[in-house]
């Protein structure tokens, strides 16, 4: 009895039922009217995709700014080496001048190809990271002007406490796990006599090429992985 | 027996629904983003967005970037109590 009022209800919808071809489950709808089941099946499936949709665009943004961090650690490495010059410490402002292209270009093309939502979620962790960089260059210009302490066991602890977030908002606790891990092992590192261990000129670099692996890269991999079993679950369904 | 609530004949269709469904959990979206979530074609989907927008329940925002336009989509308030009060006479209908 229930069943046939819902169909009557659709009936009254049929025409402009008729002219849709597939919805989010790829079903064809050819006009039939909707069972209650179908109509609450689009609803979840809506609300499931929203929850990880985050993971599908994550893990290229993370490789993005780890192989720059990467990139400029093996470069002020390498020049510290040759030179002993700790002027070249000035290459890690080359950081956001690599990754800033590339993240335009992957935002372009991304939206181009799937299109631009914005969720709660990304956004939470694009302002997450925009205020870890905010911070970092600004501690960094601040030791032009004053006397602080070293820059590196900051930025470690920094850069730790974003990817946790990061992992914590995702529900990606994986990744939560290995920002707490990187971040306060190496900060204990650090202090526990790390300069002296890595010929102290070259502690810091080394240090930010490990991070940028451990908390950037490898991250980045995981949201990427996460991002391709959805996808190929999606088109299995 | 008792009468059943009749549900949002606006909302009783695959497309729509699943175009309200997506919005929901989203601040904005633009066309190509529901386009490729959906599955529908882009005259389809354009005509149910219309409709959507007449009922008020999203929000429609044309802007020119660079020489395209791109349609943004919203959920409204009255959007997000529609899908509700359509959600709540399903479980009805389903017992739930």
């Amino acid at each position: 009895m229930k069943q046939k009022e819902f169909n009557a209800n659709g009936a009254c919808d049929a025409n402009s039922v008729n002219d849709q071809n597939r919805t989010m489950t790829g079903a064809a709808s050819n006009g039939a009217a909707m069972t209650p089941e179908k109509s609450l099946e689009i609803i979840t499936s809506a609300l499931a995709e929203a929850r990880t949709e985050f993971s599908r665009g994550a893990g290229a943004p993370m490789l993005i700014w780890g192989a720059s961090v990467l990139l400029v650690a093996g470069l002020v490495m390498l020049t510290l080496y040759l030179t002993g010059n700790l002027n070249w410490h000035f290459l890690w402002f080359a950081i956001p001048a690599i990754g800033t292209p590339f993240m335009m270009l992957l935002k372009r093309n991304e939206e181009k190809r799937y299109g631009r939502a914005v969720n709660p979620i990304s956004s939470a962790i694009g302002s997450v990271w925009l205020f870890f960089g905010i911070f970092s260059v600004v501690y960094a210009i601040l030791g032009f002007f004053f006397r602080i302490p070293s820059i590196t066991p900051i930025i470690v602890l920094m850069l730790g406490l974003a990817t946790s977030i990061t992992g914590g908002i995702t529900r990606t606790w994986g990744v939560s796990l290995l920002g707490i891990i990187a971040g306060i092992g190496g900060l204990v590192l650090y202090y526990s006599g790390w300069m002296q261990w890595t010929d102290n000129i070259l502690g810091a670099p080394i240090m930010m090429a490990m991070m940028s692996i451990l908390l950037l890269i490898i991250p980045g991999l995981i949201y990427n992985r996460i991002g391709m079993m959805q996808e190929s679950g999606r088109n299995k369904r | 027996m008792d009468e059943l609530k009749k549900l949002d004949p606006l909302l009783h269709s695959e497309l729509r629904l699943a175009i309200i469904s997506v919005l929901l959990t989203l601040e904005e979206a633009d066309f190509t983003f529901l386009k490729e979530k959906t599955g529908a074609t882009a005259g389809n989907l354009s005509v149910q967005i219309d409709k959507l927008a007449s009922a008020g329940y999203i929000e429609v925002r044309r802007e020119l970037v660079g020489r395209k336009t791109r349609t943004t989509c919203s959920i409204t308030a009255k959007g997000k109590t529609a899908l509700e009060d359509y959600v709540s006479t399903l479980r009805e209908y389903l017992h739930l």
